[in-house]
């Protein structure tokens, strides 16, 4: 719940709120401790368990890798299997290994130190089918540079899934995204029109939710991410692929933690922050924290099309993309490509979509 | 030494008539005077043999010469001499008149028997009967009043210089008191109020009753009076500061609004976590740990928007006297300090308007006389708009949410006759927040008290109340369409409350009483909101207690030095049913997961009790007219516990009974105090030092969740708290320039050691409070530099308070993530601002129609960017940052007019 958000209004009320950067290095004394950022999945790859340690800074690019360590997961019934380190830090099962629905994997550290650090068991849930896949039409509010609020249309994407039945499920979801488009103009003389391939996926962006509150385990219209028309991202068609994981309630309990802070905006209200607790332990120490989680999911993907012809002109009117190629009265907003066109005519990626950063003309194999 | 010279002067003027009827041979000069060895004679009687062998006439009350012994030894010494040997060590001095009288005096202050007529006897009130002439005391007792609204003035003073003593009246304005029969000349004053003199002949037991007048021109702004010890009327209070309604309203307030808490937080003692912190803390106490009674009305939440208004309307009060230490044993429930407001009673002889208009908020009231010098009735109201300002803003939430507030309180009273008088008070106020259209908040405080005060005899007086109070709020959820939902709570307190007050003699002023409340708590009821929302109904058990209290308490004045207040309070705490219990295995940390079972109870069913007894003592020691040192100690006990796990009181903050899992707190504080006045009582200056021990306090775990949480005593942990300091205050109550200088040095700790890892915060050891703010200080002045204009100004600098910072940061995925320290390691950076303002009052004339003012005023003036916290976000790529939120980073201008009629 936004409870930030109540605080805003009269810090907003008051006009005169002021929000600056500051550097707190001076004020802390930086600690550094074990991280731990694993997945199983039960899909048959090298599943990754990457170990650092935390940064006494706010420049987590800092953090350093955790090397020589020996790393095996072990299952109930003492099945262990070994993780082998490949670049500094990064450690790998074999990539035929899948985790099985059911069972519950601990996972051992013994740092080069020779400290000795054990997880949780944790048990992978099996994950719901993804029922649908679908998008409505949807405006944002935006600020422009002038300062007036206008409204941009476009298309929500939500999905529908959930077993249906009165239990309590927890589930994240990543997506990547592939587009189709085209370059708006043509020279005169030009022949043939590239089509382009552009990819995105859910960087930065924390996507969970649970049935815990519900009367049943069914997640509707959980919103998966906003198109607007005003990207050329539906000219020609849209691809969506979602994969769905399911997560133990302490698996669900950290990352709703991390959402917390990051939605922490410093007011009085918000509760103390604290140390976010993972599922690590150390042995010989259990007072000294670890932090991060080895999480142990099992995994459902789903993709979805749209094509230009089913995206509604209304409301909102027709895509519009590449809005600074089009010769007509508007603000240079475009689909956030380089801002400003030269005086004399529009720029070459107008014509040419492969001048783009990321594009290829390659056709994905799903396509 | 007031009390000699008058009588001085008294005894030349007297002796200058008698020499012209007497001429005399010997001087004094050529009397010798012998005291044999080995013999001790009281000094009366040595006197006696002395004049009747010289010529010599003394003047003395024998009271003071009773006690004192002649045991020294002389021989045809001078008797100027001898009696210099006589008196050295005692509090007597003599002078000497005519060359033939001597007359003794006493330093001390005392009561001086006047039988004598003043020639002067026309002008003179007589009170008593002449027919009952010849009695050596008479009890006067009456009225102090208003003379443009006929309410009694509380706390006026009658005083006597003759006697060098007086009394103050009751919260009625009644005063009663015993005089050695004889004439005076008083002295009726009132801060605010121009002083009265009347002289009166004292004969026999009477009354007497007089009206005060407004001061037209009022040079003394601010009235702190911390009773010091020059105040011989005054009881032993300490650690208790009352304040003028008056006072408050000249203080440079934010947005022009006036405000009482915001007052109440520049005395030493108090102080707020930040701005924006709805409620305060006393001496290193929760903001659950105050008791707020607006006529005795119990109110849960103190504050409009968020705390930046109080919800308290400054036109409709009387007076409020904070008590953050040495609190009487007439009042309960709550452990740091009790906040006793009194509304104003309508004015009985005319109707009257007052009201302001602001930049952000309005108020209006109106005083109207129903019976004249009977009934009366006062109403008020407030209301805010602020709205056309959020739609002004950049930010795009913002400019489509809602804030404001209204509040309305009305009070009628009744005085059937000169003994009996009755009223109702009633209290109503609405906060209503809406941030776009996801979410929502509304919260409702209100009450009603009945009263009837029952003057018994001039002895004794009863007093009975019985107050309903509510507050409820209400959080909309409306984001996600279908986890959309709505929480509402409700905690009701009614209760009825009597006091007996009995004063057998000056010496003694003996009161007791008894007290039931009754609790009906309902903390949570979740609904789903619309047509998408998959959200389950759940409702949180409502809880229920009753509690009894009585009291008994005297304030004793044991000699003009000496006054000790005795009291002793007893609680008794019952929860009942209907609600179901959990049960907890033993030998684990209480969680969601061990819960073996559940005991059911009926309804009125006991489930747990707690009683104890609450000591009050107080001690005043007067050093000297000047000067003094007072030392209390009380204990109190606390059964409704503010669940909150933030700094301030938010909308998810919690009211919960004491129950099988959470004792009562129990507080102890010790304090200790000097207080002196110099420069002839112009400037008072205190010092205070008080230490506290409080049992059973309520803490959190980390991450805990304290909404529409069933068991919430799975994610409480029961901890332990300290708090020190030492408050100095001094302040200036005449002249232009009027203030006061507060300083506090405080700390406030607490521990939280369970049997298990989690139910231990940061490893069992002590830490700082939230509110924890080591130094405070405060400057509070008023320049009145013509009669109409003036200016005043706050200034406030603390210690920041403590704050959880990140020690660290990793990387999960993509997200950047922040890895805390111990809760409250770290202090954010000082606290300092300063307001000013600026007001022009409307013409002076004494029966003046319309009454007005313009306040201009600038709230942080120098543009101070406090950090009121320090935060972190990440960006779109993940990548965490730290800001600092200062709240109001820039001076704030406010402009307000104020009128009455």
């Amino acid at each position: 719940m936004k409870r930030g958000g109540f605080f805003t209004i009269i810090v907003g009320l008051l006009l005169t709120t002021c929000i600056d950067p500051f550097d707190i290095g001076d004020v802390v004394d930086g600690q550094s401790r074990l991280v731990v950022d694993g997945l199983l999945t039960n899909e048959a790859k090298a599943h990754r368990v990457r170990l650092t340690y935390s940064s006494p800074s706010l420049q987590a690019f800092d953090s350093e890798p955790v090397t020589n360590a020996d790393v095996f997961v072990e299952d109930e019934n003492g099945n262990r299997v070994q993780f082998i380190e490949e670049g500094e830090g990064n450690y790998f099962t074999p990539p035929d290994f899948a985790g099985t629905i059911g069972a519950a994997y601990t996972l051992h550290i013994r740092t080069a130190e020779n400290i000795s650090y054990r997880s949780s068991p944790e048990i992978m849930r099996s994950v719901a089918e993804i029922d649908s896949i679908y998008a409505e039409p949807a405006s944002r509010t935006y600020l422009t540079s002038v300062g007036t609020l206008l409204d941009e249309w476009g298309l929500e994407f939500y999905v529908n899934t959930g077993t249906g039945l009165p239990e309590s499920n927890f589930y994240r979801w990543e997506w990547e995204e592939t587009y189709e488009f085209v370059a708006p103009l043509t020279r005169p003389n030009q022949i043939i029109q590239p089509i382009c391939f552009q990819s995105g996926r859910s960087f930065g962006r924390l996507l969970i939710s649970s049935s815990q509150d519900f009367t049943q385990d069914r997640i509707e219209r959980q919103p998966l991410t906003f198109v607007s028309k005003r990207t050329y991202k539906l000219q020609r068609r849209y691809s969506l692929l979602v994969r769905q994981f399911s997560l133990t309630e302490q698996a669900f309990n950290f990352w709703n933690d991390i959402e917390e802070q990051r939605d922490s905006d410093g007011s009085l209200f918000d509760p103390p922050p604290s140390r976010i607790l993972g599922n690590i332990v150390r042995e010989d120490d259990p007072d000294d924290a670890v932090l991060g989680f080895f999480q142990v999911s099992a995994v459902t993907e789903k993709r979805f099309f749209i094509n230009r012809t089913e995206v509604p002109t209304e409301p909102g009117g027709p895509v519009r993309g590449f809005g600074s190629c089009v010769e007509s009265p508007e603000p240079p907003t475009g689909g956030g490509e380089s801002p400003g066109d030269p005086p004399d005519g529009p720029p070459e990626f107008c014509y040419d979509c492969t001048l783009l950063l990321g594009t290829t003309t390659e056709r994905p194999s799903f396509w | 030494m007031q009390s000699a010279r008058w009588l001085r002067l008294f005894f030349a003027v007297f002796l200058i008539l008698k020499t012209v009827t007497f001429s005399h041979a010997q001087s004094l000069e050529d009397i010798t005077v012998s005291h044999p060895t080995g013999s001790s004679t009281t000094l009366t009687k040595w006197l006696q043999e002395v004049e009747s062998a010289h010529p010599v006439r003394f003047f003395y009350r024998p009271t003071w010469t009773d006690s004192i012994t002649v045991t020294q030894a002389f021989t045809s010494v001078p008797l100027t001499d001898a009696l210099t040997t006589i008196v050295k060590n005692t509090d007597l001095t003599f002078t000497t008149y005519q060359d033939y009288y001597i007359v003794l005096l006493s330093t001390a202050p005392s009561v001086i028997n006047r039988a004598n007529a003043s020639p002067d006897d026309s002008r003179r009130i007589v009170i008593g009967d002449s027919l009952q002439s010849g009695q050596s005391e008479a009890t006067v007792s009456g009225y102090i009043r208003d003379g443009s609204t006929g309410q009694g003035i509380a706390g006026a003073t009658l005083f006597s210089r003759e006697i060098g003593q007086g009394t103050s009246t009751n919260a009625n304005g009644y005063y009663t008191f015993s005089f050695p029969t004889g004439d005076y000349e008083w002295e009726i004053t009132s801060l605010g109020y121009e002083a009265e003199e009347r002289k009166v002949r004292v004969i026999s037991n009477g009354s007497f009753s007089i009206d005060l007048f407004e001061e037209t021109a009022r040079l003394e702004e601010i009235t702190i009076t911390e009773r010091a010890a020059d105040n011989n009327v005054s009881g032993a209070q300490m650690s208790a500061t009352r304040m003028d309604i008056q006072r408050v309203q000249k203080m440079p307030a934010f947005l022009g609004e006036v405000d009482l808490i915001n007052a109440i937080e520049m005395l030493p003692g108090v102080s707020v976590a930040g701005e924006g912190a709805a409620g305060f803390n006393v001496r290193g106490g929760d903001v659950g740990q105050n008791l707020i009674l607006l006529d005795g009305i119990p109110i849960y939440n103190p504050s409009h928007l968020f705390g930046f208004f109080s919800a308290f309307n400054a036109d409709l009060l009387q007076d409020a006297t904070l008590y953050k230490g040495g609190i009487p044993a007439r009042y309960g429930g709550r452990i740091a300090s009790v906040l006793d407001i009194s509304v104003k009673e309508g004015n009985l002889r005319k109707f009257k308007v007052s009201g302001g208009i602001g930049v952000v908020a309005s108020r209006l009231s109106a005083e109207i006389p129903i019976v004249k010098e009977k009934s009366s009735l006062i109403i008020g109201g407030r209301a805010s708009y602020s709205d056309w300002i959020l739609n002004r803003l950049q930010d795009i939430t913002l400019r489509q949410s809602e804030a404001s507030f209204y509040d309305a309180n009305a009070k009628w009273t009744y005085r059937i006759n000169e003994s009996h008088k009755i009223g109702l008070t009633g209290y109503f106020s609405n906060d209503n927040f809406n941030l776009a259209e996801d979410a929502s908040y509304q919260y409702q405080n209100a009450g009603a008290a009945f009263h009837w005060d029952y003057l018994i005899s001039q002895k004794w007086l009863s007093a009975l109340r019985v107050t309903q109070s509510q507050f409820s709020y209400q959080i909309g959820d409306l984001q996600d369409s279908i986890a959309a939902s709505q929480i509402d709570a409700e905690f009701d307190q009614s209760g009825a409350q009597w006091n007996l007050n009995f004063f057998p003699n000056e010496e003694h002023e003996i009161s007791g009483g008894l007290e039931v409340s009754r609790y009906q708590f309902s903390p949570g009821d979740l609904r789903p909101e619309g047509d998408f929302s998959l959200i389950a109904p759940r409702q949180l058990q409502a809880e229920q207690a009753w509690e009894f209290s009585g009291y008994l308490s005297d304030v004793y004045q044991i000699n003009p030095f000496l006054t000790l207040t005795a009291g002793i309070r007893y609680n008794y705490y019952r929860y009942v049913g209907p609600r179901e219990v959990f049960n907890y295995a033993e030998g684990r940390p209480r969680s969601p997961g061990s819960v073996t079972g559940t005991t059911n109870y009926d309804e009125g069913e006991t489930i747990v009790t707690y009683q104890g007894w609450e000591p009050r003592a107080a001690l005043r020691i007067g050093l000297n007219t000047q000067s003094s040192i007072k030392v209390s100690y009380n204990r109190l006990r606390q059964n409704t516990h503010l669940i909150s796990n933030t700094a301030s009181i938010t909308p998810t903050d919690i009211w919960k009974l004491s129950d099988p899992y959470l004792p009562p707190q129990i507080g102890d504080q010790y304090a200790i105090g000097f207080f002196r006045n110099v420069f002839n009582n112009s400037i008072e200056t205190s010092v205070e030092f008080y230490y506290k021990d409080i049992l059973n306090l309520v803490e959190y775990r980390d991450g805990a969740t304290l909404l529409m949480n069933d068991q919430l005593e799975a994610d409480l942990l029961s901890g332990t708290g300290q708090a020190y300091g030492a408050e100095l205050l001094i302040s200036k109550n005449i002249g232009r320039m009027t203030g006061w200088l507060a300083y506090t040095y405080s700390r406030t700790l607490r521990k939280v050691d369970g049997e298990f890892a989690q139910e231990r915060v940061n490893r069992g050891e002590w830490y700082p409070s939230y509110f924890d703010k080591p130094h405070d200080l405060t400057i509070v002045g008023n320049y009145q530099f013509t009669r109409r204009v003036r200016l005043g100004f706050n200034f406030t600098f603390s210690s920041g308070r403590p704050i959880t910072l990140p020690e660290s940061t990793y990387r999960i995925g993509q997200f950047d993530i922040a890895d805390y320290s111990d809760r409250n390691e770290y202090r954010i950076p000082p606290y300092h601002r300063l307001d000013l303002s600026f007001s022009v009052d409307g013409n002076l004339k004494k029966n003046k129609k319309w009454d007005s003012s313009w306040t201009f005023a600038v709230y942080n003036f120098y543009g101070r960017n406090n950090p009121y916290s320090i935060f972190f976000q990440s960006n779109q790529t993940g990548r965490l940052s730290a800001f600092r939120l200062a709240i109001l980073g820039r001076p704030f201008p406010s402009i307000t007019y104020n009128f009455k009629f």
